[in-house]
C-alpha cells in the first residue's frame, strides 16, 4: 500500500451506529487501516467537509449513508458535488434502497459508486471486503 | 318535486279531456241542429208545394167550370175532353197535396184540406151531373140547374175553404220559417262556439307544449349540473383516495426500509458473536482442559450449548423478520408499479403459466386445463402471468388428499371487463377466510405447507393496480373458485390515472 493512499481518510456519514460499527469492521478485515472519521447525521458531516480548511486536509473519499435523521443523503451529495473542492473527492452511496429511481438520481447528481447494503449479513460483510479491496487500488485526488 | 310536476300532469290531462269533450259535444250538437235546420227548410219548401198543389186543383175547378158553360152554352163536345181531363187532375194535385202534409206532420191541418177537397168533389159531381144531362139528351134540365144557385154557391164554398187553406198554409210556413232563422242562427253560433273551442283547445295544447318544453330544458340543465358536480365529486374522491394509497403504501415502504436497519445490525453483531464465540470456544477447550470444577463445566455447557441456541434462534427470528419486511416492500413496491399495457392473447399466456407449474402439477398428480378461449384483452404481461401463476400454483399447492387434483381455468368478457375463473378442486377456503386470505400474512386452513401468506395479498395489489379485483367462492370442503375481474383495456385506467394526479 503506498504512502499517498495511507494519507486518504475516510469519511463515514452514516446515523446507525450499529452499521457504521460492521462496516469499519469489515473494512479492517480487508487490511484497509486508514482513518475513519464518522459522522452521525448529515449537519455536522458537512460542516466539517465545506469547513473554511478544507484545502489544508489531506484527500478524502466518502462513504454517504442516504436514510439520515437531519437531511437526506440526496442533500448532502448534491451540496458536496456542488463545492468546487470537495467535489473531486469520490463518494461511493452506501445504502439499504435498490430503488432504481434513486440510484439513478445519485449517478445524475455526481456520485461516483452506488452500493446496495445487503440485508444478508455474509453478503454485506463480503461486499464491505470486497469495497475495501476496492478502497486500496482507488486513486483519490490530491485536495489543492 | 315530482309529487308536484305529477299533479300538475295530470291536472293538464283533466283539462285537455274536458276540452276534447266539450268540442265533441259542440260538434254533435251542430250535427243536430244542422239536420233539424235541413229539415225545416224541407218543411217550409214542402208547404209551399203543397200550397201550390191545392191552388193548382182549384185552377181546375175553375177550368171544369169554364168547359161545363161552355159545352152547355155552345153545345160544342170539344168542351167535352179538357172538361174530363180535369178532375182526375185535380184528385192527384190534391192527394200529393194532402201526402205532403202527411209528411208535415203535427201543425199541419189535414182536416182543413180533406174539407177543401170533398167540396171540390162535390162541385165536380155538380158539374158532371149536368153534362151527363146534357149529354143524354136532357140539356134543357141542365141548363136550368147552371142557371140555378147551387153551382155558384159551391163555387163560393170552394173558393172560402181554399182561401182559408191558403192563410192557415201561410202561417204554417211562417212559423216554419221563424224557427228555420232560429235553427240557422243555433248553428251558427255553434259553428262559432266550435271554432272558439278549437282556438282554445290550440293554445292550450300550443302553451302546454311550451310549458313542457321549458320544464324540460330546465330538467336538463339541472341534470347536467347535477352530472358536472358528480363527476366533480367523483374526481375529487379518486383523488382523495389515490393520495390516501401511496401515502399507505409510502409509509409501507419506509416502514419496512426504517425496520430494515436495526435488524442489519442484529443480524451482523449476532454474526460477530458467532465469530467471536467460535473464536473463543477452541481457547477455552485448550485452557480449562478437562477441568471438572462447577464453574468451568457451566462455562463450557455456555460456549458449547446456551450460546449456539441463543444464536440459532435469534439468526431463524432475524431471518423470518427480513422475510417480512421483504415481503411488505414488494407488495408497496407492487401497487405503485409502473405498467405496460399491451393487446394480449390470454390464452396463449395462460398457457404458458400452466406450462411454468407443469413440474409441480405432475408432483401433486394433478392436472390443468383451460376450458374453451380466454377473452383477449389489453394488460399487462407481467402482473397477469404473475396473478394467474400464483393462481395455478395455490390451486396445485392446496390440493385435496382424496381425489385427483383439476384445475380448470376459463374467462370470458363483458362489456367493458373480463373476468377470469381459476377453478380447483381441492381442499378450498373457509368461507370466514374469503377476505381474510386476500391480507398480507393471513393463510387459511391447515398450517401443513410451506407459505408466508404473500401469494394472494400480492395478487390482489396486482389486480388492483390495474383497476381490477380478486374474490374467491368456496364452500370450504370440495374446493374454490378464484374470479379474477379485470379491464378489457388496462390503457383506460391508466390514462384516467393521468389525468386526475
Amino acid at each position: 500500500m503506498n504512502e499517498r493512499i495511507k494519507a486518504v481518510s475516510i469519511v463515514m456519514i452514516e446515523d446507525d451506529e450499529g452499521h457504521a460499527r460492521l462496516i469499519e469492521k469489515n473494512i479492517r478485515r480487508a487490511g484497509v487501516h486508514n482513518e475513519i472519521i464518522t459522522f452521525g447525521n448529515g449537519a455536522d458531516a458537512l460542516a466539517y467537509l465545506l469547513d473554511a480548511d478544507k484545502t489544508r486536509r489531506g484527500p478524502l473519499l466518502i462513504l454517504l449513508d442516504l436514510n439520515l435523521p437531519d437531511m437526506t443523503g440526496i442533500d448532502i451529495l448534491a451540496r458536496i458535488k456542488s463545492d468546487e473542492v470537495v467535489k473531486r473527492s469520490p463518494v461511493i452511496v452506501l445504502t439499504t434502497t435498490d430503488d432504481r429511481r434513486e440510484i439513478q438520481k445519485c449517478y445524475d447528481i455526481g456520485a461516483n459508486v452506488y452500493i446496495t447494503k445487503p440485508v444478508d449479513y455474509d453478503s454485506f460483510a463480503n461486499a464491505i471486503r470486497q469495497l475495501g479491496l476496492f478502497l486500496s487500488v482507488i486513486q483519490v485526488p490530491e485536495i489543492a | 318535486m315530482h309529487q308536484t310536476r305529477k299533479k300538475i300532469w295530470s291536472l293538464t290531462t283533466a283539462l285537455a279531456a274536458v276540452g276534447a269533450l266539450a268540442l265533441i259535444g259542440i260538434i254533435y250538437g251542430a250535427s243536430l241542429v244542422s239536420g233539424r235546420t235541413e229539415q225545416l227548410a224541407t218543411s217550409v219548401a214542402d208547404v209551399g208545394l203543397a200550397e201550390l198543389k191545392m191552388n193548382r186543383a182549384f185552377t181546375l175547378v175553375l177550368e171544369a167550370e169554364s168547359s161545363q158553360r161552355g159545352y152547355l152554352l155552345a153545345n160544342d163536345a170539344g168542351y167535352l175532353d179538357p172538361f174530363r181531363a180535369t178532375r182526375p187532375r185535380a184528385e192527384r194535385n190534391l192527394a200529393e197535396a194532402e201526402a205532403i202534409l202527411q209528411r208535415l206532420g203535427p201543425g199541419a191541418d189535414l182536416a182543413s184540406l180533406t174539407a177543401v177537397r170533398e167540396k171540390i168533389a162535390e162541385k165536380f159531381s155538380e158539374l158532371e151531373r149536368t153534362v151527363t144531362l146534357a149529354q143524354s139528351g136532357r140539356r134543357d134540365e141542365a141548363m136550368t140547374i147552371m142557371r140555378g144557385n147551387l153551382g155558384r154557391d159551391l163555387m163560393t164554398q170552394v173558393r172560402d175553404l181554399v182561401a182559408q187553406e191558403q192563410t192557415a198554409l201561410g202561417a204554417l210556413r211562417n212559423l216554419r220559417l221563424v224557427e228555420l232563422r232560429d235553427s240557422a242562427a243555433t248553428l251558427s253560433q255553434l259553428s262559432a262556439l266550435g271554432v272558439a273551442a278549437v282556438l282554445v283547445l290550440a293554445l292550450f295544447a300550443v302553451s302546454q307544449l311550451a310549458r313542457q318544453a321549458r320544464s324540460l330544458a330546465l330538467a336538463q340543465q339541472q341534470l347536467a349540473s347535477a352530472n358536472d358536480a358528480l363527476e366533480h365529486r367523483v374526481t375529487e374522491r379518486t383523488r382523495d383516495l389515490r393520495r390516501a394509497n401511496e401515502e399507505l403504501q409510502r409509509y409501507a415502504y419506509i416502514v419496512s426500509h426504517d425496520l430494515r436497519a436495526p435488524l442489519v445490525n442484529i443480524i451482523g453483531f449476532t454474526r460477530e458473536l458467532e465469530t467471536a464465540a467460535q473464536c473463543v470456544a477452541p481457547v477455552f477447550e485448550r485452557l480449562a482442559d478437562a477441568s471438572e470444577e462447577a464453574d468451568v463445566a457451566e462455562a463450557r455447557r455456555a460456549l458449547r450449548e446456551d450460546i449456539p441456541e441463543a444464536l440459532k434462534f435469534i439468526q431463524s427470528s432475524t431471518g423470518r423478520m427480513d422475510g417480512l419486511i421483504a415481503a411488505i416492500l414488494q407488495l408497496s413496491r407492487l401497487g405503485a408499479v409502473a405498467l405496460h399495457p399491451e393487446p394480449l392473447d390470454l390464452t396463449a399466456l395462460a398457457r404458458e403459466c400452466i406450462a411454468s407449474v407443469q413440474h409441480r402439477l405432475n408432483d401433486a398428480d394433478a392436472s390443468a386445463v383451460i376450458d374453451g378461449d380466454l377473452p383477449a384483452l389489453v394488460g399487462d404481461r407481467a402482473a397477469l402471468s404473475q396473478i394467474l401463476g400464483n393462481l395455478l400454483d395455490n390451486a396445485a399447492k392446496y390440493l385435496s388428499d382424496s381425489r385427483p387434483g383439476r384445475i380448470i381455468l376459463r374467462g370470458r368478457a363483458s362489456g367493458s371487463r373480463v373476468r377470469i375463473e381459476v377453478e380447483d378442486n381441492g381442499r378450498g377456503v373457509a368461507p370466514r377466510d374469503h377476505q381474510r386470505i386476500f391480507e398480507l400474512f393471513r393463510r387459511s386452513g391447515k398450517q401443513d405447507k410451506p407459505g408466508d401468506g404473500i401469494g394472494l395479498a400480492h395478487v390482489r395489489t396486482l389486480a388492483r393496480r390495474m383497476g381490477g379485483d380478486i374474490e374467491v367462492r368456496s364452500d370450504g370442503v370440495s374446493g374454490s373458485v378464484f374470479v379474477v375481474t379485470l379491464p378489457a383495456d388496462l390503457r383506460g385506467v391508466l390514462s384516467a390515472e393521468t389525468r386526475n394526479e
